[in-house]
């Protein structure tokens, strides 16, 4: 095992660990939402964890550039896993705004649920199908990804026009809902471009 | 071997070739034989300027190349281009010295060499009978491993040696010409008071230099570079890093090197050579980031070689 090796192997596992942790806030703020928006402190707790481990990969990842100017497969596998650290901090923080935007609106009963419940459904699939493409490396399995981010972007699109034209909507109802399904759009996009680093990192090129 | 010694001889004074050490009369042979030039012929000094041309100043067609019974390269073909720098890497004895030094026809000088295949230069095949190994080395100049000013010659003099070997001897036009090179070598504005010192009283960077100031002196087209770095300290590797930037304004340049962080910090173009084959050769970003063939990525990430 080349020294290179021992540092690249251990921002993989502590990719690995992010994921899990950002899968259970993730879950954790939608479940707090399904259930009317029962503040959970966790939540806040473990964005933060996330946000220092991704400063910490972020770190190692500059130490190992400057100490082996890796390049080719290494090179990527470091650019790769900034960009997913990244992401998955970004997750952890969505996961928070999720649970902010329902404790100041209304404690979060204001919120469609039903709609809520659905969309979340479909951001969880693509988050864990992105999770599975980071443990196990197979980029085709990621293609599916395309289909339901796109499935994604509709309902959350549908949403906001659907606003527009329902005039007996309450405000605290549209706003709520409108920020969350624009939290859940944001994580199934970051779960999307987690997919596409792991591509970068394993074939040279990103997915189109 | 023999036909160099004897363009040398002819050229030469006679003191020279009484040089007993025979690997050091070789490389003599081949520094002076490189900047022997026919009066009559005109020398052109290609000065595009355009780091974006992309057009092809040598190619190399099905080369193989060996020492007796040794086939050191096996079937290699590749283009260098104008105003780019094209490094060439690959493990100890995967041939690339030998692939530049077949480039400007030095590897015959060597007993025992052989070799089949085409090397053109623009359209001239520089191996065809009718072409002159004297005037290809005066268009493809050369810089060793180790810096090799004469060392018994003024640093003036060393830059000058080409031109007055050429037939000037009008000492404001070689004066002028001696600063022009040293110049463009970086060397001027260190040593521009002092070249009347002897060029082996420089520092090895600055002697590596003055190797470079000298190969230039004769306008060449392209300039090989075996080795440059490898015996100098990180800050005068730098400067020659530096200067090989400048120089690709003007020439084609290719360069061998060990060092594969060289490579990827220098050139346009990498080459990657195992066991006398050429594996793989592009764009030095995509060799370096994402490189098409496993022995490339094996050899670049230090898994052999």
């Amino acid at each position: 095992m080349r020294p290179l090796d021992a540092g690249l192997n251990d921002m993989s596992e502590t990719l690995l660990q992010m994921a899990d942790l950002a899968e259970r806030t993730v879950e954790a703020s939608l479940s707090s939402a399904a259930q009317g928006g029962k503040i959970d402190a966790q939540v806040r707790v473990w964005s933060n964890e996330l946000q220092g481990r991704y400063d910490d990969v972020e770190e190692k990842a500059v130490e190992l550039i400057a100490r082996y100017q890796p390049v080719a497969s290494d090179l990527r596998v470091i650019k790769s896993n900034m960009k997913i650290a990244y992401d998955l901090a970004r997750l952890g923080r969505y996961a928070y705004d999720i649970v902010q935007v329902l404790d100041l609106i209304d404690g979060g009963k204001a919120a469609d649920r039903a709609f809520l419940e659905k969309m979340s459904e479909q951001v969880l699939d693509m988050m864990r199908l992105s999770f599975q493409t980071l443990r196990t490396h197979d980029v085709q399995v990621a293609r599916q990804l395309i289909e339901m981010d796109n499935g994604v972007d509709s309902l959350y699109r549908g949403y906001l026009r659907g606003l527009i034209s329902n005039a007996n909507l309450k405000a605290a109802e549209a706003v709520s809902t409108a920020l969350v399904a624009r939290h859940l759009e944001r994580i199934a996009d970051h779960a999307w471009y987690i997919a596409q680093s792991v591509s970068y990192m394993v074939t040279g090129t990103y997915i189109v | 071997m023999s036909h160099h010694m004897h363009l040398y001889d002819s050229h030469n004074s006679s003191s020279i070739t009484r040089a007993v050490a025979v690997a050091h009369v070789l490389v003599t042979v081949m520094i002076n034989s490189q900047i022997l030039v026919q009066l009559d012929k005109k020398i052109s000094f290609h000065n595009s300027g355009n780091n974006q041309n992309s057009r092809q100043k040598m190619r190399v067609e099905n080369l193989t190349a060996g020492f007796g019974q040794k086939k050191v390269l096996d079937d290699i073909s590749i283009s260098f281009n104008e105003n780019a720098i094209t490094a060439i890497i690959g493990p100890s004895g995967c041939g690339k010295s030998t692939l530049v030094r077949c480039l400007n026809r030095m590897h015959e000088v060597t007993p025992s060499a052989w070799v089949s295949g085409h090397v053109f230069l623009d359209d001239e095949d520089i191996f065809s009978p009718s072409t002159d190994p004297v005037a290809i080395r005066r268009k493809i100049g050369m810089v060793f491993q180790k810096p090799n000013p004469f060392p018994t010659m003024s640093i003036f003099d060393n830059v000058a040696a080409g031109l007055k070997l050429n037939g000037v001897r009008d000492r404001k036009v070689i004066s002028s010409k001696v600063e022009k090179n040293l110049k463009k070598a970086f060397l001027w504005d260190e040593i521009g008071d002092r070249i009347s010192d002897s060029g082996a009283s420089l520092s090895g960077g600055q002697q590596q230099r003055l190797c470079i100031a000298r190969a230039l002196a004769v306008e060449p087209e392209v300039v090989l570079m075996d080795e440059p770095c490898s015996a100098l300290d990180p800050s005068a590797t730098a400067k020659i890093e530096q200067l090989m930037r400048e120089l690709e304004k003007n020439y084609t340049v290719v360069i061998v090197t060990h060092n594969m962080q060289q490579a990827a910090r220098v050139s346009d173009y990498t080459a990657f050579l195992y066991l006398g084959k050429m594996i793989e050769y592009g764009p030095t970003d995509e060799i370096f980031q994402n490189p098409k063939d496993k022995l490339t990525e094996n050899y670049i990430t230090g898994r052999f070689g």
